[in-house]
Parts: C-alpha cells; structure tokens; sequence
C-alpha cells in the first residue's frame, strides 16, 4: 500500500521491468561526466533505473563527483539533503556547471516519509538524496523499485565512507570518494562491473 | 544601441535591470461591486478602504513567475493586462515590498491622479517616495486607526494615537521638515520613546528597505518572514460572503484513514458542483472543520504552496487534496493522542462529521485564460507547482546575483526563473568555484588557526560605502585543513576576528 492506501500494482512495475515498455521513451539520457576514465568505470555512463550509492564524508570535498554528472544539459533534478545546519550556496554550483533553472533543492530528514509523492511522481528525473538520516531497507527498496518503474536515477550519498562488508543489494553501483590535501581526488569502487580505484588531479577534473 | 536597450530606456516604469516579483501591492478602483475579480493577481486580499485594496502576493509567487516566462513578458506588463481585463475600468496600482510603502505612495499618485501599474522596486519611483511631502504620510493613519479598533489590537488608545500625531505635526513644523526622509535618521526606538510605539511602528514600516546600507534579508515569499516583515500591521483578509462549503454528518464514528480518504473524495466533488464557484478558481487554502466524537470542533487548513485547481484534479481522485488532508490527519491524530482530557476515549478520537470550506482562491477571468499559457515547454515547471502542492515541505530554487560579496551573491527564486539580466553572469559565478557547496547562513565564530595548514582563497569586500558596520568591509577567505582532515571555508574579517562559514562536502 502506498501512503494514500492505494495498492501498488506490482505486477504492472515487474512487467514493464521485465520485458520493457516501448511506449515509453526515457528523456533522460545516460548521465556522464564528460572524464572518459570516469565513465568508463560507470558503465559508460548512468542509466536510467539506476541506484548510485556514494560514500562521501563531510569536508573531503566529495560531492563534486555526483555534481560532476550534472554539468551538461540535465532534466529536473532535486537534490533532497538533512538538516546538518548548512544550507546550499548556489553559486558554487553555478560555478561547477550546474544550470540552476533545472536543479532544486529540499532540506530533510526522512525523505521517504515526508515526501512520497515524489517517488511516486517523475516529474523529477534525477533524485539525490543526500545523508538522510532515516532511511531503512524498505525505503531503499521502494526508492529503487519507483526509480525504475519511473527511469529516474538516484543518487544516495552517505555522510561516511562505505564499506563492502555492509552491502547495499539495491545499489548498482557503490563508490567512495575524497581529495587530499595536495588536490588529488581518489575514487574507489567497491561495487560494480569494475572494481577499481583512480586517482584524480583538480586539473583533471575541472578542464574538462 | 539596439531595440531592446532603447525600449528600456523609453519604458520608465521598469527602469530597474532585474524585475523582480513585489511582494505586496496596493489597488485604487472605483469598483461598484466587488466580486471575484478582486482575487486576479493573489487570494490573499484585504480592503483598505471602499476604493482601495492591498495584496499579499507570497502565496502566488511561484505562479507568476512561470506565466512571465511562458509568455515572454515583464512582470508589470502582464499584471497590467490582467488587471486591466479583470476591472475594464480606470485604475492605480503600487507594488511594493510592505503594504504600508504601498499606501504612501498610492496616496501620492491619487493626487496626482496617475493612472496604470507602479513599483517601488524601480529607481525613479525610489527617488520619488523618497521625496514625499508630509500629508500623504498622515492621511492613511485616519484608516489604519479605524483598522486597528477594528481589530481590537491591544495597547492601541485612538485618542493617543491622534494627539501623539499633533505632536509629530508640531515638531515637523518647528524643525521644517519637508517629508518623512528628511528625519530619516531618527531611528525607530527614538520615535517610540517620543511619540509612541504605534508611530514608531508606521516609522519602520516606512523606511523598510530604504535606509543606505539597508538590505532586504528576508525572504518576502517565505511565511514566516512575510509574517516578520508585515509586523504588526493590520492585515484584515478579505473573503467573499458565502464560500463554497460541503457539510457531512457520518452515520457512525471514524477514524481510520481508509474510510476518511473515500469520503474525503465523494466530498470534494460535491464541492467540485457547488455553483457558486467554477474552475476557474485555483485554490490555496481549504478549511477541513472536523467535529469529534466528544462534539468539540475543531479547524484544519490545508494549504497549498501554489494555487492549485481542484475541479482539474477530478480526474485523479483529488490526489493532490488527499496529500494536504492526509498530512493534516496524521498530525491531528499527533495532538489527539497527546491530549490530557476525555481519556476514555479512544486514542484516536473518531470524527462524526466534518465540514470542508474553500477558504482562499485565485482568480482567473476568462478573458484572462489565453493570457494565461498553458503550452507544454520542455520542462514543465507547472508539474513543480503541482508536486509542491503534495508534500510538506518548500522546494528550493535559486538565481544568481551579479554581486561579488559571499552571502550577497545569490536569493532563492522561483521556478523556472533564472534571473533576467541584460549582461552575462558569467564573471560573478566565476568568483565562486573555490567556495563550497554548503555552508553557514550564519557564520559560526572559532579560534584562531594559525597552527592548522590554510590557503588563501580571496579577499572580498563589501559596499563600504554604504554600510556602517566596520567588521565586514574586507573579508579573507581561506580553505583550511582542521585537525581531522576536513576542508573548511573560513574567513577573517577586518577586525582579525575568524568565522567558519561553509565545508567543502
């Protein structure tokens, strides 16, 4: 049952996840980042349906990796973050690439609770939800089953760095990432097709 | 120069390079009866006098701002074309950033007998209000007397009132002050202390946003500071007599969610087929009046960030009231069970009936429709609106500022606008690729770093010339290594003071 007690109609979302529905187009293109090295290890790319789960701790700057995906010309995307007491200063996202016409931004703490309706909605095609501090497996697995029934893609990002001995099932794909010091950004697989840690200059990263 | 630039120059009304939305605005018309059509640009309304109304635009912010970028217009130009099919008459109209600036300067006008659509945001019209004699000050305060023995508002002494502004006439008069900026720097506890805190009240009012080194830190559109910035002015909604409303008497107690959403749902429709409103009207706030099993009454409001047509959401069972009722439920239930009397009762007190009550409604005219886009763009920023609707909390957007100062370099917008300048910001959002993505709205003080590896970022000034406070003329930005490893964005101001202000996440 969904929040309004509607019966989910699980056999519509595994139908349509088993054998396709080719009267729905996606308009939302595979997301890159313009680093071919980079891309490369995501596949070429994040697809629709996908769940990306990061391990991004606070002050090792990050969250430039998932903002990095949002640089070309993106669909409506909201990036849901917690209540941490830092608001968003947007023109650092400018500066990044990011065009804030199509990026919004809500501040919570238990996204699935309070804000339902927009999973069950796609009107939001990239949803990054950021250091929730409550989400359970349940919601894990609901997020992921209305991101592929919708072709959204989310990102999850975790205030700490992940570990492959507490797995996530749901996560495509689940990366850690941080920069020193001396600028060098390292990025490390821990899930997914290739299993790999690079390591990143700031040149690197923003002359492309 | 080219058409644009020259159209600007001509166009005296927007003389400003950023239009930017008003939050309130005051309305002149010699209306012979007032009907729907006073609700056109806002529901939330309040009649001045018989001639005269004031809007509140915050609830409409959102809306307005996708119709002046669908339709490729200026803000002034469309809300003069709806204002001037929704009364076909002769009018005036001020907006501003405070009711009261709208009432001054509206009172200047009608002498005038201007005519037509005016904004305090532009220069000019700046200048003049600034240069307003004494008398279009005093006139309004005959009608805000009569509004707050109106209201009843405590402390409020008419008789007071009255002879504290002889005493202020009497003064201005020794002194010859021409008009209210002449005295600009009396502050308002000054004037309270003098001539009581009503006038002193009027006083802030009046030079909210005007004083040099004044800036605007209130968001206007947010609830909250719309109520601080509106202060103790006497804001009388205005409704329309008879609203449309649904009474139900359940034949047996509830109180389960299932069985209140089916007839939740059966009583929206019959709403939907109240005659006495059509769908034209977008709602933005119903009354759900419930009355518990112990007969005691109680008032719910679901409130809808941005006007939302309820007669449209037929077609998907009102799934977008269902949200707002189903919030308001749950939180009901919250205080229900919190409560300290009727303990036998049920945890969950059951409802026996209810009454639902639209409260506040937009208005669209049909002339207005085709004003009003309704083409499909590649983002549909009216499905935001829509979602907005649903959840509980507000959406953030933002648009960039061209100011190189930190906290002065962007405001929150509204959706789908990017900010409307004549130049390219590229060279402001430049400035900002070596500060973080999150950071403090209000900088948290720490000790000196010296012993911590740090790294000189940039020195920012602020408009020195225009503020008194001698702390922030420079800022020194540095990213600093704490002792756990973290980036920090950290400044240190003129007087050698450090502050933490943002994290590299």
């Amino acid at each position: 049952m969904n929040i309004l007690g509607e019966k989910l109609n699980h056999r519509e979302i595994w139908k349509k996840l088993k054998f396709g529905d080719s009267l729905i187009e996606s308009d939302v293109k595979v997301l890159r980042t313009g680093i071919s090295e980079l891309d490369e290890l995501f596949s070429n790319g994040v697809k629709p349906g996908k769940l990306i789960e990061w391990g991004l701790p606070q002050g090792r700057n990050g969250r430039i990796f998932p903002v990095l995906f949002l640089r070309k010309e993106i669909p409506l995307t909201i990036w849901i973050y917690a209540d941490l007491g830092l608001d968003i200063y947007a023109p650092a996202w400018a500066a990044h690439g990011v065009d804030l016409g199509r990026i919004f931004f809500l501040k919570c703490d238990d996204p699935v609770k309070k804000l339902k309706p927009l999973f069950l909605d796609d009107t939001f095609k990239i949803i990054i939800i950021d250091s929730p501090k409550k989400l359970s497996r349940g919601d894990i697995s609901f997020i992921s089953v209305q991101a592929r029934a919708n072709k959204q893609i989310i990102f999850l990002i975790r205030n700490y760095f992940l570990s492959p001995r507490i797995g996530n099932p749901f996560a495509h794909i689940r990366v850690n990432c941080s920069q020193n010091y001396k600028g060098i950004y390292s990025v490390n697989f821990i899930k997914g097709k290739n299993l790999k840690k690079i390591l990143l200059t700031d040149s690197r990263i923003f002359n492309e | 120069m080219n058409k644009k630039s020259i159209v600007k120059v001509i166009d005296l009304k927007t003389l400003s390079r950023d239009e930017t939305l008003p939050c309130f605005g005051a309305f002149y018309c010699e209306i012979e009866s007032v009907g729907k059509n006073i609700f056109s640009l806002t529901p939330w309304v309040m009649q001045w006098t018989e001639n005269i109304w004031l809007f509140n635009l915050s609830p409409c912010r959102n809306f307005w701002a996708i119709q002046k970028e669908k339709k490729k217009k200026g803000l002034y130009e469309l809300f003069e074309q709806i204002l001037d099919i929704s009364f076909e008459k002769e009018y005036l109209s001020v907006f501003a950033n405070h009711p009261w600036q709208c009432i001054f300067f509206l009172d200047y006008l009608l002498e005038k007998k201007a005519k037509g659509v005016f904004s305090l945001n532009t220069l000019l019209n700046r200048r003049i209000y600034e240069s307003l004699p004494w008398d279009h000050w005093f006139n309004p305060l005959v009608i805000l007397s009569d509004h707050l023995n109106y209201l009843k508002v405590k402390g409020f002494r008419e008789s007071q009132f009255r002879s504290k502004q002889a005493q202020l006439k009497r003064f201005i008069k020794r002194m010859d002050l021409w008009g209210p900026f002449d005295l600009s720097q009396a502050d308002v506890a000054s004037i309270k202390r003098r001539f009581s805190g009503w006038l002193g009240e009027v006083w802030a009012w009046t030079f909210n946003g005007f004083l040099e080194g004044e800036k605007q830190t209130l968001n206007l559109f947010n609830s909250e500071d719309n109520q601080v910035n509106l202060g103790s002015f006497p804001w009388i909604p205005f409704q329309i007599d008879d609203p449309p409303r649904v009474i139900r008497h359940l034949e047996y107690p509830v109180n389960r969610w299932d069985v209140v959403e089916s007839l939740l749902i059966e009583d929206f429709s019959k709403l939907c087929a109240v005659n006495s409103w059509t769908e034209r009207e977008q709602v933005s706030s119903i009354i759900w009046g419930i009355t518990l099993y112990n007969l005691k009454s109680l008032k719910v409001e679901l409130n809808f960030r941005n006007p939302y047509s309820l007669h449209s959401d037929t077609r998907n069972n009102f799934k977008t009231a269902l949200y707002q009722a189903y919030y308001a439920y749950m939180e009901l239930m919250d205080k229900l069970r919190a409560r300290e009397t009727d303990l036998d009762l049920p945890e969950e007190i059951p409802f026996v009936g209810w009454e639902i009550e639209i409260n506040e409604c937009l208005y669209i005219p049909p002339q207005i429709t085709e004003l009003i886009s309704t083409e499909n763009s590649k983002l549909n920023y009216e499905d935001i609106l829509d979602l907005q609707n649903k959840i509980p909390l507000p959406i953030e957007s933002y648009v960039i500022v061209p100011d190189f100062f930190p906290d002065l370099s962007f405001r929150s917008g509204e959706a789908g606008n990017t900010g409307e300048y004549d130049f390219s910001l590229n060279q402001w959002i430049e400035a900002s690729s070596n500060r973080p993505f999150f950071y403090y709205k209000n900088p948290l003080p720490i000790t000196c770093p010296l012993e911590l590896k740090r790294r000189f970022l940039e020195r920012t000034s602020n408009d020195w010339w225009e503020s008194e406070n001698l702390k922030d003329i420079t800022k020194d930005y540095f990213l600093l290594e704490d002792r756990e490893g973290n980036f920090i964005w950290v400044f240190r101001d003129n007087s050698g003071a450090w502050y933490k202000h943002g994290i590299y996440s």
